[in-house]
């Protein structure tokens, strides 16, 4: 009973959350004797996710928690027998694939349900949700006007989410009650779009660390994949953009205990690591079924059962030394063999131009988790003995997990380019789609954080100098952007010191413990 | 004649002169035809529903303005001054929207015969002036018994309830205002300062159950969740509340994170020390219930309780000590209610366990748990004097549970700003009709040159209230209004009978409206249709084409 309650917001968090939840429901095995392979307990109750557009056809009320017809209830005796006026918006219609589902699960014949997920456009992320979420975890943040939507501004947000906590008491009534229901606490996961939900959903986290003092908080905020050294000053939208990541950095690094930062997938650059994917960048629906399947993977090991790791652990070893709260996401999926490994790595938490072919450049791993899904003995030594050679990094430092393959539900898109589809146990059917894939996922503390945050702090210099407009825009006035820059410098110097040093890291663990007290 | 600012912008898109005032006046005239249903007890309510079918019903104005996605700009900015005006008095949200819009109508009738629109301006300011202090000539004194608060309280309910559940609930807002409202300064003492109303220490609780004729007042709290622990007693009487806001549960300490032991054994040390810190805290918790409730035993015979209620969380061994001791505990209340339970229990909450004294403890005649469905609450009854009470909301489906909901948040500012004001308004729009008639009247004959028209337009504006009322009744418009104005002229104060469509005297009928509302009705609606009637120019320099490609 170690719970973790979900946060996601933004719409790019809830299609990367709406797979991560069928790849949770596809967990549960329905038979007596088969021994689940994650603890349930732990977060299959859904976290709490706010959306602003694209709701979708997703109704509070679902099949599970529907209102029951009263059947004893006195007629005309509602609190108001006046007239009624009614205004509708157009009905959304039901996906497919959500009829599909009504209709009684999935057809067994494989070769059909594939057609149509193939044919099939999700417009919204709640078009393959699979499951029924309890009314009180789905909150829907009204809509601005649209000269109101100021997305630029971050302290706008912080002012939404202060009305929409009066007004809804998200904090009191909502939050509250799964913090209630839980025997013990892990702590927060927080995925968000900072783009639209950066200033509102830091405002969330400071109010849960006002609340719960000593509440665990993994964030992985969704940036927007600008590299804040090759920023064109003069070009407003790209600064404003830029900077609120930086200011979003600069929150998380005070409200969250750790951050993985992951870019927009439209940032991304294709290359040898997604030669085995059949992707569309710009499809949100396979991208981030990509991120998601990571995401998962990642956190697995604290959901697995018979594992004692919990989230501080996890925050834990990723910032030994306590200066270092932001991470990387990375990983290869799928896995097919353990060939051309650091080829086939793809740094989700970096801004493009700093992936590209240099990748083993000056920088330092301080920390790195890897966990495999559905590895041969052979292929996880193999990779055990790359890792370390890799990230010069030993026990406490270093750690993996290795566990069974990652699942695909019928919600999951057909990615995978066919040659290379992972052909595990020959068991499933030559036509079939494959019902798990092999995957290699790593979330790591580099130095390399350390030029990005510098990158950061010279931006906002730079704004400082300039006096630029886009300042106002984002909602910051001078004295606070100097704040900013100083903050973010200090916070670059928190990583810098480790880049000199040379082997000083894997040297062993009494260092580092000395290094924290 | 193109805008020089087409000059300078070729992007920006401008309207000028009439054409702006033109679509000003459109806006807030539309605006106020879709709100214009819902006025008085007779207005009809509305029903929103949204892509994914889900449905939302509301008479509530301010809802209603904040759920529609308003996209014109001069409707949007008349919203949102009305959504201000319920967040400060609660109430008034239509009148405000119909006010604006009947004011920029009437404008509209001089203006369009070449009134410049600066002069009807001039003539509302000086209008709005002599209606505020007509409006405090008019106001009615009284020293707000319970009678009197009920009449008001009524009147609010009853234009967003069945008139049946209305005058119920009515004595039950008034009690649970009159019960937390702070004692006067006692006679003799210099401090004459009196502790403004808490509304926050009426606590509302929904419940999905039975009828909405259920819901009721409870002299005490009802708290929306219950013990953990499936041995935990369900009922305790005569119990002593014990507040806390102590972590009863395991925790980490960072440097006990895993990363700092090596073996196994390490760890179980770590874990059995922290638990040790624990249970000595459990430890003084039971010490005291032990204190208080054995002494007990042996004077009356009447068997004490124990409870506890923790705003941090209790882990489920911590549960398993307390039911071992007979100790009836929740976790994870609400923050407002630690508040809440030391008004209503007496005692006082404790952040520590390290002095717990009798006295610190509060004190409850019943407390027990009631669970429906998946969902449980806790109720703490028979409490002395309590200071802070509870409105538990039923109702057969959350859509009447929203509604009662609405409505008892009106009820309750209304109770609060008859006590706070001290006078109140004669409603049914008498307050309306005889402004109306006072402005026509004395204040046009004072006031001088072209102004005038500026008076007589805020006068046919006020009428638009008890216009609306009449039509929302069912009622000829005409009629009812001249009628209205006929006894106004003579001097009585009369407003619109809805049931007979005739005139009535509202003081008699018990019909009252709060005066800071219409203070503040008349101050929003004036201060927006002056400047919306000064603007002579839009412009829209479109912000979005500065967004890049590919961007959100």
């Amino acid at each position: 009973m170690r719970e973790i309650i979900y946060i996601q917001a933004g719409n790019v968090s809830n299609y990367i959350g709406t797979h991560f939840w069928n790849a949770q429901e596809s967990y549960f095995t329905y038979d007596e004797d088969s021994e689940p392979l994650v603890n349930h307990d732990i977060s299959f109750r859904e976290g709490l996710s706010s959306q602003a557009t694209k709701f979708g056809s997703l109704n509070k009320h679902n099949d599970l928690y529907s209102d029951l017809p009263v059947a004893d209830q006195p007629p005309s005796e509602g609190p108001w027998n006046g007239p009624v006026s009614e205004y509708r918006q157009a009905l959304i219609e039901k996906s497919e694939y959500q009829l599909c589902l009504e209709k009684g699960e999935e057809k067994d014949d494989d070769e059909e349900s594939t057609d149509d997920m193939k044919s099939l456009a999700p417009r919204y992320w709640s078009d393959y949700n699979r499951l029924f979420y309890i009314p009180r975890s789905v909150q829907q943040v009204p809509d601005l006007p649209d000269w109101e939507a100021n997305k630029g501004n971050w302290n706008y947000g912080k002012i939404i989410f202060n009305r929409f906590d009066s007004e809804n008491q998200l904090n009191e009534e909502c939050l509250r009650q799964f913090v209630e229901e839980s025997d013990n606490l892990q702590g927060f996961q927080t995925t968000f779009d900072n783009s639209s939900f950066g200033g509102f959903t830091t405002t969330f986290l400071e109010s849960i660390r006002d609340e719960f003092n000593k509440a665990v908080v993994l964030t992985f905020p969704v940036l927007s994949g600008l590299d804040p050294s090759k920023i064109d000053v003069e070009d407003i939208a790209q600064l404003k953009t830029a900077l609120q990541d930086a200011v979003c950095i600069r929150a998380l690094n005070e409200t969250a205990t750790q951050s993985v930062p992951i870019q927009l997938p439209v940032s991304w650059q294709l290359g040898d690591w997604s030669e085995r994917l059949d992707i569309d960048k710009a499809n949100l629906y396979q991208t981030s079924a990509v991120l998601s399947s990571h995401l998962e993977s990642a956190t697995l090991p604290l959901r697995l059962k018979g594992r004692q790791e919990d989230l501080s652990d996890l925050c834990g070893q990723l910032n030994w030394s306590q200066s270092s709260r932001f991470s990387h996401l990375s990983g290869v999926l799928p896995f097919v063999d353990g060939g051309d490994l650091s080829k086939r790595v793809f740094d989700f938490s970096a801004v493009v131009e700093s992936s590209d072919s240099d990748v083993e450049r000056s920088d330092k791993y301080l920390a790195q988790r890897n966990v495999t899904r559905g590895l041969s003995a052979s292929q996880i030594f193999n990779t055990e003995g790359v890792f370390s050679l890799k990230s010069g990094l030993e026990a406490p430092y270093l750690s993996n997990v290795h566990a069974s393959a990652h699942p695909l539900p019928s919600s999951y898109p057909h990615i995978f380019h066919p040659l290379f589809s992972s052909s595990r146990p020959p068991t499933t059917r030559p036509k079939s789609a494959p019902k798990t894939t092999a995957l290699l996922s790593q979330l790591s503390t580099t130095s390399a954080t350390a030029s990005v945050l510098q990158g950061y702090a010279s931006l906002a210099r730079t704004c400082v100098r300039r006096r630029t407009a886009a300042s106002d825009a984002a909602g910051l006035d001078a004295d606070e952007m100097r704040e900013l820059e100083e903050a973010l410098w200090t916070m670059a110097d928190g990583y810098a010191g480790f880049g000199d040093e040379e082997s000083d890291v894997g040297n062993g663990e009494e260092e580092g413990i000395g290094e924290v007290e | 004649m193109s805008s020089s600012i087409e000059l300078i912008n070729p992007k920006a898109e401008s309207v000028r002169r009439a054409a702006a005032l033109q679509v000003n006046t459109n806006g807030a005239m539309g605006l106020a035809s879709v709100v214009k249903g819902n006025l008085g007890p007779r207005g009809t309510l509305k029903m929103l529903v949204d892509g994914s079918g889900q449905i939302k019903m509301t008479k509530d104005g301010k809802v209603l303005l904040s759920e529609m996605q308003i996209q014109n700009p001069t409707a949007a900015m008349i919203a949102r001054t009305a959504v201000a005006q319920d967040e400060q008095v609660g109430d008034g949200t239509t009148s405000v929207v119909l006010l604006v819009g009947e004011l920029l109508k009437q404008a509209d009738r001089y203006t369009s015969e070449g009134v410049h629109p600066t002069v009807i301006a001039e003539g509302y300011d000086i209008a709005k002036k002599e209606a505020l202090s007509f409006l405090d000539q008019f106001k009615q004194s009284s020293k707000m018994d319970r009678a009197t608060l009920i009449n008001v309280v009524n009147t609010s309910l009853s234009t967003k309830l069945t008139p049946s559940l209305a005058s119920k609930l009515a004595a039950d807002v008034v009690d649970a205002v009159l019960a937390i409202r702070a004692p006067p300064p006692p006679p003799g003492s210099k401090d004459t300062y009196r502790e403004p109303i808490d509304l926050h220490m009426v606590e509302i609780m929904k419940m999905q159950h039975r009828t909405a004729q259920e819901t009721q007042l409870i002299r005490g709290l009802v708290l929306d969740h219950g013990a953990r622990h499936p041995d935990m007693p369900k009922r305790v009487e005569n119990a002593f509340i014990l507040t806390l806001n102590v972590s009863l549960e395991y925790e980490k300490t960072e440097v006990n994170s895993g990363f700092f032991y090596s073996s196994a054994e390490q760890r179980e040390k770590l874990v059995e020390s922290e638990r040790r810190f624990v249970d000595s805290k459990l430890k003084k918790i039971v010490e005291l219930k032990n204190l208080v409730c054995d002494q007990a035993v042996d004077a009356k015979g009447k068997k004490k309780g124990f409870v506890v209620i923790n705003q941090k969380g209790i882990d489920p061994l911590s549960l398993d000590v307390l039911v071992k001791n007979g100790i009836f505990a929740l976790r994870r209340a609400k923050r407002r209610n630690m508040e809440r339970l030391q008004l209503v229990c007496g005692g006082t909450a404790q952040n520590s366990v390290d002095d717990l004294t009798p006295d610190t403890l509060g004190w409850a005649g019943l407390v027990y748990e009631h669970t429906l469905g998946e969902e449980k609450y806790t109720f703490v009854e028979e409490v002395k004097e309590p200071k802070s009470v509870t409105l538990l909301i039923k109702g057969p489906n959350a859509h009447t549970l929203t509604q009662i909901n609405e409505a008892l948040r009106d009820g309750l500012r209304a109770a609060k700003n008859a006590l706070e004001d001290g006078s109140i308004i004669p409603g049914a729009g008498a307050f309306e009709v005889a402004c109306s008639t006072h402005l026509a009247g004395p204040v046009k004959k004072a006031a001088r040159g072209r102004t005038k028209m500026g008076v007589q337009a805020y006068a046919d504006a006020l009428l638009v209230i008890p216009k609306t009322l009449a039509q929302n009744g069912g009622f000829d418009v005409q009629d009812a209004v001249v009628a209205l104005q006929d006894e106004a002229a003579e001097g009585h104060v009369v407003g619109l009978d809805l049931q007979s469509g005739e005139p009535i005297d509202p003081t008699v009928e018990g019909i009252w409206d709060n005066y800071r509302v219409k203070r503040q009705m008349l101050h929003s609606c004036s201060v927006i249709a002056v400047n919306l009637l000064s603007t002579d120019e839009i412009l829209r320099a479109g912000r979005s084409s500065l967004k890049p490609d590919g961007q959100q």
